[in-house]
Order: C-alpha cells, then sequence, then structure tokens
C-alpha cells in the first residue's frame, strides 16, 4: 500500500478546517461592512475571491483524496498545482486585504501551515508512487 | 454506530483545539487590557511588566499543552480514544467561549489561572496519560 495515511489525515481535517476558516471570514466580513468604512465594491470583489477561493480549495482537496486513495499519482499533481492558486488566495487574506484583523492573522496563518503540511506530504505521496511504477 | 460516532468525535476534537489556539494567540497579542485590569489604579511600570509576565506565560504554557495535544492527537495515540474526545471537547470549547468572555468584558489575570488549570491543563495531563498507557502496551 503505497497510499499515505498522513497526508490522508490532514486532507480531511484540512476540508473540515475550511469551512470553519469560510464561517468566520464570512462573519469578520459581515463585522467590516458594520463597522468599518469599507467601500460596497471593494467589498464584493473580496467576496468573489473568497467564493474562487472555495472552489479552489474543494478541487484542490478532491483531487488529493482521490489520487491519495487510488494511487494514481496524476490527480496528487493536479492538487499540488492547485496548492499555489490557493496559498496567493489565503496570503491575499493575511496581507493584502483592505482591513487585516489578528484573528484573520491566526486563521490565515494554520490554513497556510497545513498547506505546507500537505505539500510535503503529497510530494512523499508522488515519489512514492513514482517509485512502485504506477501511473 | 461506533464508526458513526468517531466520524464525529475527530474534526469535532479538531476544530475545538484549533478554537482554543486561535483565542490564545489573539488573547496573548492583546493582553495589555486584561493585565491592566488585574492591578490597582496606582500601579508601578514594575508591577505591569510582572503582571505582564505571568500572563505570557501563562498563555504560552496554554499554546504549549495545545501542542502537545495535537501532537498526541493526530499521531493517533488519542485518536480512537472517544472517552478522551469528549473531555477534550468539552474542556477546549469552553476555554475558547470563556477565553472569548475573558478578552471582551476584560477579565481580571486571577480568573484566567482557574481557565487554564481545568480546560488546558486537565485535557493535556489526560493526554499524557493515554501516552503512558500506550508505552505500558508496548
Amino acid at each position: 500500500m503505497n497510499s499515505s495515511l498522513t497526508y490522508e489525515i490532514l486532507l480531511y481535517l484540512n476540508s473540515y478546517y475550511f469551512w470553519m476558516f469560510s464561517i468566520c471570514e464570512l462573519g469578520v466580513g459581515i463585522f467590516k461592512l458594520m463597522h468599518l468604512p469599507y467601500p460596497f465594491g471593494t467589498f464584493v470583489t473580496e467576496c468573489i475571491l473568497f467564493v474562487f477561493l472555495c472552489c479552489i480549495e474543494a478541487a484542490r482537496i478532491f483531487m488529493g483524496h482521490k489520487g491519495n486513495l487510488t494511487e494514481r499519482s496524476y490527480p496528487v499533481m493536479v492538487s499540488l498545482i492547485l496548492t499555489i492558486p490557493s496559498s496567493i488566495g489565503v496570503l491575499y487574506f493575511l496581507l493584502w486585504q483592505t482591513y487585516v484583523i489578528r484573528l484573520e492573522v491566526v486563521l490565515c496563518g494554520i490554513q497556510l501551515t497545513l498547506l505546507s503540511l500537505e505539500i510535503i506530504f503529497a510530494t512523499v505521496c508522488i515519489v512514492s508512487f513514482y517509485r512502485n511504477r504506477i501511473y | 454506530m461506533v464508526k458513526s460516532f468517531n466520524n464525529r468525535l475527530v474534526p469535532t476534537r479538531f476544530l475545538t483545539l484549533i478554537a482554543h489556539f486561535t483565542i490564545a494567540v489573539v488573547a496573548l497579542w492583546a493582553k495589555d487590557e486584561n493585565v491592566r485590569a488585574s492591578l490597582p489604579v496606582d500601579y508601578t511600570p514594575t508591577d505591569f511588566s510582572a503582571k505582564s509576565n505571568e500572563m505570557t506565560v501563562g498563555l504560552s504554557l496554554a499554546i504549549a499543552f495545545i501542542a502537545l495535544e495535537l501532537i498526541g492527537f493526530l499521531s493517533g495515540v488519542s485518536f480512537f480514544m472517544s472517552f478522551l474526545s469528549l473531555i477534550s471537547i468539552a474542556a477546549h470549547s469552553s476555554a475558547a467561549v470563556l477565553l472569548a468572555h475573558f478578552l471582551f468584558d476584560v477579565w481580571n489575570c486571577e480568573v484566567y489561572w482557574w481557565i487554564f488549570a481545568f480546560c488546558s491543563a486537565l485535557p493535556a495531563i489526560l493526554e499524557v496519560g493515554a501516552f503512558v498507557k500506550l508505552l505500558q502496551q508496548l
């Protein structure tokens, strides 16, 4: 068996974590809209960006699961490539959005840590699939 | 039944641990208000730094205990122990709620140690117990 248990656990927990993260982001967005001078256009832009981030993240976790469970390296590679836009999206919410509050810094930091751990274990997974000649 | 029960416990435990971690880091970041709340009106800078250090130590210990528990949990030591998971879920969810109140209502620093004892130290001791139990079985 070449599937990585740690990678599977990380993906499983990350899927739950990301839903909590998105609900927190939604609450924080409503808070900012109510209490801070927040141009409505910018708010809509950031909402659309967050919806895209959710889609990318769902696709990334699904592909990672699929590749890891069927021992195919192609879906894991797709998941690894999708990590790049996903991490840029999280970095946007960590650094470049209009207002960054402390809660968001901590939550984005945890998400980035999970992403980097998944990069490591996805690479380990791909290497073990290739070494055992399963394409 | 057991399988679906465990399926619910594992993500719940992870999310409550993460929630406690998040609120502890935010409290560590914004502890000055709470430190001022637990000092008399005519405090000196020495008093302030002493209290501030006390809070830093307490919150850092809480974060370290959460890290210990996450290591034990993710490495599989207490992954399938449902009783320990339930205690951990109860302790960490109440810790998250209490620490949120601690920040919002600017509670006294002495109260924090009670939160720490029951909501951080207790599950951490149980986790160490799980480690010991595992080592005995080896």
